[in-house]
């Protein structure tokens, strides 16, 4: 018997819809918002899912881009059933890569129609690609304050994101004091950013400097030195992530911890920037602090998501009291682990060597949170 | 979305105002659309569950408001199914003894396309000016953005405020003798 999942905020309507489709023979789930929905179908992938659009938190197309961007679900048939039924509205349904758009109010009949003839399609065929998501994502890593572990969340990230879509993903290490990126990765680049800005910026000769890595991962690596003053243009890094942008779906750059030019230019263009800090008092402030100087110098709020890295063994500042200073709720929290110095010194990322501790399911939450594109 | 307000007769409606589409629950009490919009006693409508987007992207969804209020004065037009778009009480249309004009309507950044039926010859100045019903109905009406026209909306009807209508063109229908 299959099962349905159905996700509407409308207790009356989940009910209804749930009763249609038992009485249709289907086995049913019920969820009450985007995310409950998520979770239910991340656990156990349903054979068919009808999402509603108008939901608070995520909506039905943010569902339907993450069942789509998931490999358990990304086979799963969608239904988008809503209210909104202009022809606007079944465009954007479908490329957020729902099956089929259905508009409100429904009759069983019709809804059972549906749901059979996209039970009935063969599994050879490819369910429909959400055609907005994965287009060019560009997250930056950034602490004004060193040692919050900037540089190994970068990398565990670009390595999530490689796992998660199966695809290669640029890192690239502005971090120009030290190129630690190149150590955690275990990596020894002949090649580094400063070769290639001495030569012309475009996407051959980027890629001849990308120094692949098993994981996916391909890292453009800074120099092992701190290069001279005006070695590294800002504007050459800009040219240098366009260039990268139409060939890739996420880049990953692990940036320097100061708001010099090439940071800026890294932070303008970047379509989401997590700021790391620490849970002690200096990092918090400096957090504060950064977030209001990003915001003067024309950074949109909405890009900057603060990230808590459980740095230290001891539990450091509470939560309220941190989110009480930073006047916002800390979403995104990545708790201590005490293998995390081994795998620096190994070069072996706790993604990769230990892919089942709580960090590195965390950096995957944090990965699947950042990596879908808000419906444009 | 939901209805968290048992008893009330909470409808989903696609309301238009200046740049934004809001997909918003308003409580008629039982009444028409026509009626609410033209109810001289109140200037605001109560929203409930309001799904914001920007006009020139309406499928993108921008906001989210479990309660809002909008003022009438504000609103454009609205889309209705066509039972919302007449006065309560009055019968469906009747075909016999009205003439069917096709109307163009400017608003701001919108163009609607639409029919109206008029008992009698259409007197332009005599329904804006002299009748009192500040939203007036238009049916099979197909709106647009007049900077971006393959961006559409259409429904059974809209409801459309005379206040924001900035040009209303109609053309005649081909002879009188086609009442029905």
């Amino acid at each position: 018997m299959a099962t349905i999942l159905v996700i509407d905020d409308d207790p009356s309507i989940l009910r209804l819809i749930g009763v249609m489709l038992q009485r249709g023979g289907f086995q049913v789930e019920l969820a009450g918002d985007g995310e409950d929905g998520l979770a239910t179908a991340f656990r156990q992938p349903p054979d068919l899912v009808i999402a509603d659009v108008m939901m608070p938190g995520l909506s039905g197309y943010q569902v339907c881009e993450r069942l789509r961007a998931d490999p358990r679900t990304a086979h799963v048939p969608i239904i988008i059933l809503t209210a909104r039924s202009q022809p606007v509205d079944q465009k954007t349904a479908l490329e957020a890569g729902a099956d089929l758009y259905l508009a409100k109010p429904i009759t069983p009949d019709e809804l059972a129609r549906a749901v059979k003839e996209l039970l009935s399609r063969p599994t050879d065929v490819s369910p429909p690609a959400a055609t907005r998501i994965l287009a060019a994502r560009t997250i930056s890593v950034f602490s004004l304050r060193g040692g919050v572990g900037v540089t190994s969340v970068a990398v565990n990230l670009a390595i999530a994101l490689a796992q998660q879509y199966q695809d290669t993903v640029p890192l690239v290490d502005l971090s120009l004091s030290a190129g630690h990126a190149a150590i955690m990765l275990n990596l020894r680049p002949k090649q580094t950013i400063a070769h290639l800005l001495a030569s012309r910026v475009d996407f051959e000769t980027i890629e001849k400097h990308l120094l692949p890595h098993p994981s996916g991962v391909h890292l453009l690596a800074a120099p092992p030195v701190p290069p001279p003053p005006g070695a590294i243009p800002a504007d050459a890094i800009e040219r240098l992530l366009i260039a990268l942008k139409p060939h890739y779906s996420y880049i990953v750059v692990d940036t320097h911890s100061s708001l010099d030019a090439v940071t800026m230019s890294v932070l303008n263009a970047s379509d989401t920037i997590l700021l790391i800090f620490s849970p002690e008092v200096l990092s918090v402030q400096t957090t504060l602090a950064t977030r209001r100087t990003l915001q003067a110098r024309g950074i949109a709020p909405e890009k900057v998501l603060v990230v808590l890295n459980q740095t230290m063994p001891k539990p450091g500042l509470p939560l309220k009291m941190i989110e009480n200073v930073l006047k916002e709720p800390v979403r995104m929290m990545l708790p201590y682990e005490s293998k995390q110095m081994q795998a620096v010194a190994m070069g072996q990322p706790l993604m990769l060597s230990h892919p089942a501790l709580p960090l590195a399911s965390a950096i995957r939450a944090m990965s699947s949170a950042v990596s879908v594109t808000k419906v444009t | 979305m939901s209805q968290r307000f048992i008893g009330r007769a909470l409808q989903t409606y696609d309301l238009f105002v200046h740049n934004y589409r809001v997909s918003a629950q308003v409580d008629t009490r039982h009444r028409t659309m026509n009626d609410v919009l033209n109810d001289r006693l109140t200037s605001y409508l109560e929203l409930f569950d309001s799904y914001v987007s920007r006009v020139d992207q309406p499928g993108r969804i921008i906001a989210h408001y479990p309660q809002a209020m909008l003022r009438k004065d504000g609103v454009s037009f609205v889309i209705v199914p066509e039972e919302q778009s007449r006065p309560s009480g009055q019968r469906a249309y009747s075909y016999i003894g009205r003439s069917r004009y096709e109307v163009f309507l400017a608003l701001p950044f919108i163009e609607v396309k639409g029919e109206m039926f008029m008992t009698g010859k259409l007197d332009l100045h005599h329904f804006l000016v002299k009748e009192t019903e500040q939203f007036f109905p238009i049916g099979a009406g197909t709106a647009s953005l007049a900077l971006s026209s393959d961006i559409t909306f259409e429904g059974e009807a809209f409801l459309v405020n005379k206040e924001r209508t900035e040009f209303f063109g109609v053309t005649e229908p081909p002879s009188m003798s086609t009442r029905f």
